[in-house]
């Protein structure tokens, strides 16, 4: 057996230097409508779909269409917004390395070498590539960049029974300009296709007799309409894909199961934020009745102190008879609750309890927030109570500071805009703080090394800043990204569901084929010995996107069948155990059934692979609320606007008017 | 059997996918996906360790099934005795005796991987720069890492991360079967200081076979940081 060798401390050395991430800051000159309209002008649509896309990611960068003149050197260790701005730019242009799709993280890291060095060698031609970015190669990338954004797509003439992956950007492009119903991105130019394309003709491009042929005006008339789609490499970079949808659009919060507001009153919550809210709208209500009215029934402006005492009980109670929620209790709940919202409050509390769907699987929390409105900011404060591992073990050390400050470093990056008059804004300030109230988020603290969930925080976790900032949106109400059917996928990030792999598995199967192996995986679970696993096997080379949205059409397509029960099997080593389970039918979702039919414990040979058979047939986000480790479309990065919408919504309630989500 | 446990899932790639079976003679199989080591162990328990498992293992079985939901985003436990189930998210605290049960099993995952059958294990040089998997056991495992990544963290006091380097690399061969002396090192230019209270910590990505079925893994190099 080879011996473990263990890292020994060695001499003190310094530190190598760390920059943190730095606030992400917009451009303001790039999201007026003069300047989007002057380099639509001038550069092209396709430059602007482009800008706009950078817009769309969590780091926003420097202008990148113009050549300032004042670059600094960058080179490997360099840091801060030029190096965004490199990176950006350079995931634009052809570099001769496809697989360096850069991550803008701001960092001069060894990627990022690669890529100079590939574009000063296979676009510079330079011999001997130095992989710095000084005063020749500056230009020379502003120069490539401005001829890749110049360089239109090349779309081909698309025909029904076409299947290629211009046919799903197509696809795309029909959703986005509101193809119903909502065609599956699946690459495949059929009848459904045929009568989206021959809508769209006649009622956007006033075609008395549509063709139904996708033509060089049609792909104008979509690509005017619906900017994005299809992939850099039409313009010679890589193959990542670029978004078809609304910048900011989407709805990432969970839909709540009941009211979301908490019950205040005898037996229920009497003291706090909650209270104050309530006798905030309860004066609201007085005031709209007027003096007269208060006087004839003997109450008065409430003081917003947040206590529930008899002045309180005795004008809600007035409240609920003149609104007709009788008898009066002199607790609100859910009905007085959305009467009450009729008025406004600077403060306020929200407890959606909801579920989620992802991998086929349901699950569910509870997310409890306060919120208070200043004119400058909206604060919303949520609570975690870090706790032992367990009741009788001593806290260990830990960073809880540092984790708070990882969920603001993601979160506080957003103001809410007034629509009218963008001038207004508002802050978003995100104050996660350590509480003991039982609404708080109950976290575990772990020592040692290990991978922290929703539940449980790893002291030496390296994926640490990403989990808790992913955790915090949960708990802020905010569903996961990933693991997502088509129609998740795309109510939840307001992008139309990706093209992805338009080719199959390695074995060449069909997509009839491939559904109809699942489903045989799926009954055959009685025998989960076989090794290898079935399931596996028949989707190994698949990827997310438009033949796996064939095979999930080709599934529904499949007459149910009935599915026996699991047995426990004793193991017979080196097999392991079989673990007993319920018959069932197979419903025609495919994700549901793999959920249900698939075993986690099919420890028959290497245990299970239910996780990467679903991972395949679904899709995910890149954002924070999503999978950025496993996403191939690299735009998205961390908190996007359409996560903090909520937010807007709350200033718009109590403000009034309309208000959006923006960066900083 | 005494006892068969599973842990499965999790949001960061790869999933947990862990699982462990002891049987009546104290012998064992497990295997590991994300730990020190990975792959296929197997052996058998000391007679002190089998006695106190059978015994924690009769009183789970007497108090009967246990189901608790997982934790969002985290990974799930299943522990079967004969007779009774218990399943749970990841690490979860639970009393009386699935409790101890729960304590002694996790523990064993950790301690058995110094048991392996077909396995790969990670060397990381003492001066923190060099690093190599090799294999470990008496039997073949099929190696692949055509989507190897490597990353490398350093850690200082107060669990401060002063340093996060990552690359995937393609170091040849591709595909190999680990047996007896094979070895392949890694690519490890991380430009990382380790010293005084820094320590090292490193996560290789790779995937295995087994009967020609693929499962990603990670094995890990994490020594304690001071706190």
């Amino acid at each position: 057996m080879a011996q473990r060798v263990q890292v020994l401390p060695g001499k003190a050395q310094k530190s190598p230097a760390v920059v943190p991430k730095r606030d992400k800051n917009p451009h303001p000159g790039f999201q007026s409508q003069a300047g989007i309209l002057f380099l639509q002008s001038t550069a092209g649509n396709a430059a602007v779909s482009a800008l706009l896309d950078v817009q769309r990611q969590a780091v926003a960068v420097k202008p990148r269409t113009t050549t300032t003149g004042s670059h600094p050197l960058v080179k490997r260790g360099s840091s801060g917004p030029v190096v965004e701005e490199l990176q950006t730019k350079l995931n634009l242009i052809p570099s001769g390395a496809p697989d360096a799709f850069l991550n803008v993280s701001g960092s001069f890291d060894a990627l990022t070498e690669t890529a100079v060095n590939a574009f000063q060698t296979n676009v510079m031609g330079m011999a001997v590539p130095d992989g710095k970015v000084g005063k020749n190669t500056w230009p020379a990338i502003d120069n490539a960049v401005v001829a890749a954004e110049n360089t239109p797509h090349a779309h081909p003439v698309l025909h029904l029974n076409d299947s290629s992956a211009a046919v799903g950007e197509a696809q795309e492009k029909l959703n986005a300009v509101g193809a119903a119903p909502v065609l599956s991105v699946d690459a495949m130019f059929g009848a459904p296709m045929l009568t989206a394309v021959k809508n769209f003709q006649h009622t956007s491009m006033a075609i008395a007799i549509p063709s139904g042929v996708v033509d060089a005006p049609t792909w104008t008339a979509l690509d005017n309409a619906a900017a994005g789609g299809g992939t850099r490499a039409a313009r010679g970079g890589t193959g990542i894909e670029e978004h078809v949808g609304p910048a900011g659009g989407g709805s990432p919060l969970a839909a709540a199961m009941g009211s979301t507001h908490v019950v205040v009153g005898a037996g229920n919550v009497l003291k706090g934020i909650a209270v104050k809210e309530m006798q905030q709208k309860l004066n609201g209500f007085l005031r709209g009745k007027g003096k007269a009215f208060m006087k004839a029934n003997g109450v008065a402006v409430l003081g917003e102190d947040g206590t529930f005492g008899p002045k309180t009980q005795k004008v809600l109670t007035l409240f609920q008879t003149q609104n007709g929620l009788l008898p009066p209790t002199g607790v609100v709940d859910a009905a007085t609750w959305n009467r009450l919202d009729a008025f406004t409050s600077t403060v306020g509390t929200e407890s959606r309890r909801w579920q989620e769907v992802v991998g086929g699987h349901t699950y569910g929390l509870t997310s409890v927030y306060s919120w208070a409105l200043t004119p400058k900011t909206i604060t919303v404060t949520v609570g975690l109570n870090f706790v032992p591992p367990a009741p009788a073990v001593p806290m260990p050390p830990a960073p809880l500071g540092t984790w708070l400050g990882f969920i603001k470093q993601t979160w506080n990056q957003f103001k809410a805009v007034n629509v009218a008059d963008p001038t207004k804004s508002i802050n978003i300030a995100f104050n996660p703080i350590q509480s003991t109230d039982p609404s708080a988020r109950t976290v575990r603290v772990m020592p040692g090394a290990g991978r922290s969930d929703a539940g449980r925080f790893f002291v030496v976790d390296p994926n640490i800043a990403n989990t808790v900032s992913h955790e915090f949106g949960h708990m802020i109400g905010l569903k996961d990204e990933y693991q997502q059917t088509a129609a998740d996928y795309r109510a939840s990030t307001g992008y139309e569901a990706p093209v992805g792999q338009t080719t199959g598995p390695t074995s060449g199967k069909t997509p009839a084929q491939v559904a109809q192996q699942l489903q045989t995986a799926i009954v055959n679970r009685s025998a989960p010995s076989v090794s290898p696993s079935p399931a596996a096997q028949v989707v190994a080379g698949m990827g997310q996107g438009a033949f796996a949205q064939r095979v999930i059409a080709a599934y529904r397509a499949l007459p149910s069948v009935a599915v026996a029960a699991v047995a426990h099997v004793a193991a017979a080593p080196p097999n392991l155990g079989v673990q007993a389970s319920p018959a069932f039918a197979t419903t025609g979702d495919l994700v549901k059934d793999l959920d249900t039919g698939l075993t986690n414990f099919d420890l028959g040979s290497i245990p299970n692979d239910k996780y990467q058979v679903i991972e395949v047939l679904s899709y995910d986000s890149g954002s924070i609320m999503g999978d950025p480790s496993r996403q191939a479309d690299q735009h998205e990065h961390g908190a996007e606007p359409r996560h903090v919408r909520e937010f807007t919504q709350i200033v718009a309630h109590t403000k009034g008017g309309a208000w959006e989500p923006r960066q900083r | 059997m005494i006892v068969s446990y599973a842990r499965i899932g999790g949001r960061v790639p790869p999933p947990d996918n862990e699982g462990l079976q002891v049987e009546d003679d104290g012998s064992f199989t497990m295997w590991r996906s994300i730990a020190p080591s990975v792959g296929r162990f197997a052996g058998k328990l000391s007679a002190d360790e089998l006695s106190r498992l059978k015994t924690e293992a009769e009183k789970a079985a007497a108090q009967g099934d246990v189901s608790r939901p997982p934790t969002m985003d985290g990974s799930a436990e299943r522990f079967q005795v004969e007779g009774a189930t218990a399943t749970m998210g990841s690490d979860d605290y639970i009393e009386g005796p699935w409790g101890q049960l729960a304590t002694h099993v996790r523990k064993l995952l950790g301690e058995l991987v110094s048991m392996p059958q077909a396995a790969v294990g990670l060397e990381v040089g003492e001066d923190g720069r060099s690093a190599r998997l090799v294999h470990l056991g008496d039997k073949p495992l099929a190696v692949d890492l055509s989507k190897l990544s490597i990353r490398a963290v350093l850690w200082g006091r107060g669990f401060r991360k002063l340093g996060d380097w990552s690359t995937p690399a393609k170091p040849g061969p591709v595909q190999a079967e680990a047996s007896d002396s094979w070895n392949a090192p890694l690519p490890f230019d991380h430009g990382l200081k380790p010293g005084k209270n820094k320590v090292l910590h490193v996560y290789v990505t790779f995937a295995v076979s087994e009967n020609g079925q693929r499962a990603d893994v990670r094995v890990e190099h994490t020594p304690a940081v001071p706190a």
